[in-house]
C-alpha cells in the first residue's frame, strides 16, 4: 500500500481497516503468539498500575478519585503497541480493577458508580486517540520504510551497473536486481531478439506502451510486457509477471523500466566506444605497419633489384644460360615483391581516408603502356590486343591508381591465363560512362567465387597450380575504382572462355575530347 | 670531347644504396661523388662542379625539392630524382623547380644508366640534321617522312609525325607535356596537354598494334612523355 492512500482515506474507514487489518493479522493461526504476549502485557500493565495505585493509599494518598488517571497509562502503552482492541480491552480491565481493586467498597461487582463509567468513556478516547495516532505513524513509518528500500532497491540498480560496460552482462544483472525489487521473475528482450519476440511483446515494442500478454515461455502467466526506449531508439522490453502492477505503483514499476533503459543504453554505448576505440587501435596498428613495411621493405629491394639488374646486363652472365635464368627469376620475383608492397601501401593511403584523389586527364593506353612496361619481364608468348573504339574518351582519373587497378588486372591474366593465350582489353563508350573488360584465356572464375575473389585476403583454392599472391590485389582494385565512383565486377566473358573482369567508371570518370581528324600523310 | 669521366654527384642517405649507385657507376666509367645529407650536397655540388646530380627526395636535413631551388639559382647541371611509388606529388613539384629526369626505386641499372647518359646529352632540337632513328622494330626515315614498323608502313598525320620525330630525336629523354606542347603545336594551347594525350593515344594505336612488345612510348605520370627502345 502507498503512502499517498494511506493519506486519502478518511479516519473511520482507516479505523475499520485497521481493525481489520489486525485482526487478519492477528487472529491468524501464524502469530496466536502475538495475541498471548499483547494480552499479557495488557494484563501486566493493569495490574502493575492497581498494585501502584494500592503502594500510594497505603502511603496516605489522599483521594482515591484521583488515582484513576494512573490508568490512562496501560491503556496508553496497549494502544501505542498493540492497536485500538488491545487498547480497549485495556480499558475494560482498567475499569475493572480500578472498581474493584481501588474504589470502595472493595471487590464488590455490583459498585459501579455512574462518574466511574464516564471515566471509562474517558479512558476509551484515548485508546482510540492514541491507537489511531500509533497506527498512522507507524503506517507513515513503513510507507517511509517502503519507499526507502524502493529508493535504495532503484540507487542499488544503479550503483551496480556502473562498472559494467559490457551488455550481456548488464543485460542479466539488470534482469537479477529487478527481479529482487519487484520480487518476481524478470526478463529483458532486446530489440536484436525480435525474431525471438512474441506477439504481446513485438506489439509492445511497436506501439511504444505497455500490454499484458500470456508469457511465451508458460502460456497460462500473463506478463507484462513494458517498453525500453534510450534517447531517441528503442532498446527492447522489459517483462514482468502480470501480478507485480497490484502489488507496485506504476509510477515505481516505470521508475524502474527507466533505470533498466538507461543502464542498457549506456552498456550499449560503452560496447559501442569500445568497438570503435578497438578499430581507431587497429586501424593506427595496420598504418604503422604498413608504413614500416613499405619503408622497411622498398629501401632494401632497391639494392636488390639494382644489383640483380645489374648481373643480369653484365656479360659474364648474360653469356650464361643458366645464371642468366636464376639472375632474371630472383630479379623477376624481387620485383613481384616490390608490386606487393605498392599494393599494400596503397592499401594503407587509400584506407586512411585521409589524401583526396586527385584527378588528371588520362587516356587509357597511357595507363595500359605503364602497366605493361612493369610486366614486360613476366610475358612469355601472351598476345595482348588493345579493342577501344574510335573517339573513346580520356579518362579523368588518378593515374598512379589507375595504372595500379590494371597492372593488377593484367598480371592476373598473366598468371592465371596460358602461356600462348590472347589478352584482351576491350573499352567502350555508353551513355553512362565507360567499359573496360580485361578478358583472358584461363580457366576462369566459378561463378560462385567471383564476389568473394574482391574481398580482402581472398585466395581462391582453384589456383593451386598458379603461383598464389597476396589476396589483396583484386581488393585494392575494387577500392580503387570505387573512390572513382565506377564499378568493378567478374562477369561471364564474351567469347566464354577464361575470366572477364569489366570495369565500369561513370561520366565523371571521363573527359570527351573533340578533335577535328587529319588527313594521313605519312 | 671529354677527357676525365663524368662525375657524378649522388645525394642518397641510405648507405646500401649509395654503395650500390657508387659501385655500378664507378664500374660504368663515371665519377662519384656520394653525399648523405642535402646541405652536404649543396656545398659538393658547389666545389666540385659535377656533370650531373642524382637526388634522393626523402633527405634527412633538408627537403629535396629545396637542393633542387638551390642549385638551379646557378646552375642548370642535369638534375636526376630517385623518386619511391607513392611520391608522385613530391616529383611533380621537382620537376617544376627544374629537376630533369627520375627514376622510381626500386630502378634496374640499365634504366638508371639511359636516364644519365640521355641527361649529358643536350636536347635535340627538330631541326638537327637527323636522316633516320632506329628504335628495335620501329625505324623513322625523317628525309622520306616514312614510319615503318618490322617493315610495314605506318601511315600517320601531319602532327602525328611531328609528335613522332620530337620524341624519337629525343629517344630516352624524359621530354616534359609543356615542352612537347610547345614543339608541335606552338604557344596557343599554353598548359592545356588534353590535345598531347589524345594524339599520344592515337600515336600509341598505329604504332603499338603489339601494345606489350611495340612500347616505345612511355608515358610519365603527371610529366610528360618519353620514347624508347621495348623492353629497355
Amino acid at each position: 500500500m502507498s503512502l499517498s492512500r494511506v493519506r486519502g482515506v478518511s479516519f473511520g474507514k482507516r479505523f475499520g481497516a485497521v481493525l481489520h487489518g489486525y485482526l487478519v493479522r492477528h487472529l491468524s493461526r501464524e502469530q496466536p503468539a502475538a495475541l498471548v504476549y499483547a494480552v499479557l502485557v495488557s494484563v501486566a500493565g493493569v495490574a502493575t498500575v492497581t498494585a501502584l495505585a494500592w503502594l500510594l493509599i497505603a502511603s496516605g494518598f489522599p483521594s482515591r478519585d484521583m488515582l484513576s488517571l494512573l490508568f490512562v497509562l496501560p491503556v496508553l502503552l496497549s494502544a501505542v503497541l498493540f492497536g485500538l482492541p488491545i487498547a480497549l480491552f485495556t480499558v475494560l480491565l482498567s475499569l475493572l480493577a480500578y472498581n474493584l481493586a481501588i474504589l470502595p467498597p472493595l471487590w464488590n461487582v455490583a459498585a459501579l458508580y455512574p462518574q466511574n463509567v464516564a471515566k471509562g468513556f474517558v479512558l476509551g478516547i484515548v485508546a482510540v486517540i492514541a491507537s489511531g495516532l500509533s497506527t498512522q505513524i507507524s503506517a507513515l513509518a513503513s510507507a517511509a520504510l517502503r519507499r526507502e528500500s524502493v529508493l535504495s532497491g532503484v540507487y542499488a540498480l544503479s550503483q551496480e551497473v556502473l562498472g559494467i560496460s559490457n551488455l550481456k552482462e548488464m543485460r542479466s544483472s539488470t534482469e537479477r536486481k529487478v527481479g529482487a525489487l519487484l520480487g518476481a521473475k524478470t526478463s529483458i528482450l532486446l530489440c536484436s531478439d525480435i525474431p525471438a519476440l512474441d506477439e504481446a511483446a513485438g506489439l509492445c515494442l511497436s506501439q511504444d506502451r505497455p500490454i499484458t500478454g500470456p508469457n511465451p515461455g508458460a502460456p497460462a502467466e500473463q506478463v507484462l510486457n513494458i517498453p525500453l526506449k534510450s534517447r531517441n531508439a528503442p532498446i527492447g522490453v522489459l517483462q514482468v509477471p502480470a501480478e507485480v502492477s497490484a502489488r507496485f505503483s506504476w509510477k515505481f514499476i516505470a521508475t524502474l523500466a527507466a533505470q533498466t533503459a538507461s543502464a542498457l543504453d549506456k552498456a550499449m554505448l560503452s560496447e559501442a566506444a569500445e568497438g570503435q576505440r578497438r578499430e581507431n587501435e587497429r586501424q593506427a596498428f595496420l598504418a604503422a605497419l604498413l608504413s614500416s613495411v613499405s619503408h622497411d621493405f622498398k629501401t632494401p629491394l632497391v639494392t636488390v633489384v639494382g644489383a640483380l639488374s645489374g648481373l643480369k646486363d653484365a656479360p659474364i652472365v648474360r653469356d650464361d644460360p643458366h645464371w642468366g635464368q636464376v639472375v632474371a627469376a630472383g630479379l623477376s620475383e624481387a620485383l613481384k615483391l616490390d608490386r606487393f608492397i605498392g599494393n599494400l601501401v596503397e592499401i594503407s593511403r587509400l584506407e586512411s581516408g585521409l589524401e583526396s584523389i586527385k584527378r588528371e586527364p588520362v587516356s587509357l593506353r597511357d595507363i595500359l603502356g605503364s602497366s605493361f612496361k612493369t610486366l614486360h619481364p613476366l610475358i612469355v608468348r601472351q598476345r595482348f590486343a588493345i579493342e577501344d573504339e574510335a573517339g573513346f574518351p580520356l579518362l579523368n582519373v588518378n593515374q598512379p591508381l589507375m595504372e595500379l587497378v590494371f597492372l593488377n588486372l593484367l598480371e592476373n591474366a598473366i598468371k592465371y591465363g596460358p602461356a600462348d593465350g590472347t589478352i584482351k582489353i576491350i573499352a567502350k563508350r555508353d551513355p553512362e560512362g565507360v567499359t573496360i573488360d580485361i578478358d583472358d584465356d584461363g580457366s576462369g572464375i566459378p561463378p560462385e567465387e567471383r564476389e568473394a575473389v574482391f574481398a580482402k585476403f581472398y585466395r581462391s583454392g582453384h589456383g593451386d597450380r598458379k603461383a598464389a599472391g597476396t589476396g589483396l590485389g583484386l581488393y585494392i582494385c575494387r577500392s580503387i575504382v570505387t573512390v572513382h565512383g565506377g564499378t568493378i565486377a567478374a562477369v561471364d566473358p564474351a567469347d566464354g572462355v577464361g575470366a572477364c573482369v569489366r570495369i565500369t567508371l561513370p561520366n565523371s570518370g571521363i573527359l570527351p575530347v573533340m578533335i577535328e581528324r587529319e588527313p594521313e600523310e605519312a | 670531347m671529354r677527357t676525365s669521366k663524368p662525375k657524378i654527384l649522388v645525394i642518397e642517405d641510405d648507405p646500401q644504396i649509395s654503395k650500390f649507385l657508387t659501385i655500378t657507376l664507378t664500374s660504368h666509367d663515371y665519377a662519384v661523388i656520394p653525399a648523405e645529407t642535402g646541405r652536404e650536397g649543396v656545398r659538393l655540388a658547389t666545389s666540385i662542379r659535377p656533370d650531373a646530380v642524382l637526388l634522393d627526395l626523402g633527405l634527412p636535413d633538408i627537403d629535396g625539392k629545396e637542393v633542387i631551388t638551390t642549385l638551379r639559382e646557378w646552375s642548370k647541371i642535369p638534375v636526376i630524382v630517385l623518386s619511391a611509388r607513392g611520391q608522385e606529388e613530391e616529383k611533380i613539384k621537382a620537376f617544376d623547380l627544374g629537376a630533369s629526369d627520375y627514376v622510381t626505386k626500386p630502378f634496374g641499372t640499365g634504366e638508371l644508366l639511359a636516364r644519365i647518359r640521355a641527361a649529358l646529352r643536350d636536347v635535340v632540337v627538330a631541326q638537327a640534321d637527323t636522316t633516320d632513328v632506329e628504335l628495335g622494330d620501329l625505324k623513322i626515315d625523317f628525309m622520306k617522312r616514312v614510319v615503318t614498323i618490322r617493315g610495314e608502313r605506318v601511315k600517320l598525320s601531319p602532327k602525328e609525325f611531328a609528335l613522332l620525330k620530337v620524341l624519337a630525336m629525343n629517344a630516352g629523354k624524359l621530354l616534359t607535356h609543356k615542352y612537347l606542347m610547345q614543339e608541335v603545336w606552338g604557344d596557343a594551347y599554353g598548359e592545356d596537354n588534353q590535345y598531347l594525350r589524345i594524339y599520344i593515344s592515337q600515336l600509341r594505336q598505329k604504332l603499338e598494334s603489339d601494345p606489350m612488345r611495340d612500347q616505345y612510348i612511355l608515358n610519365e605520370p603527371g610529366v610528360g612523355y618519353r620514347m624508347e627502345r621495348p623492353g629497355a
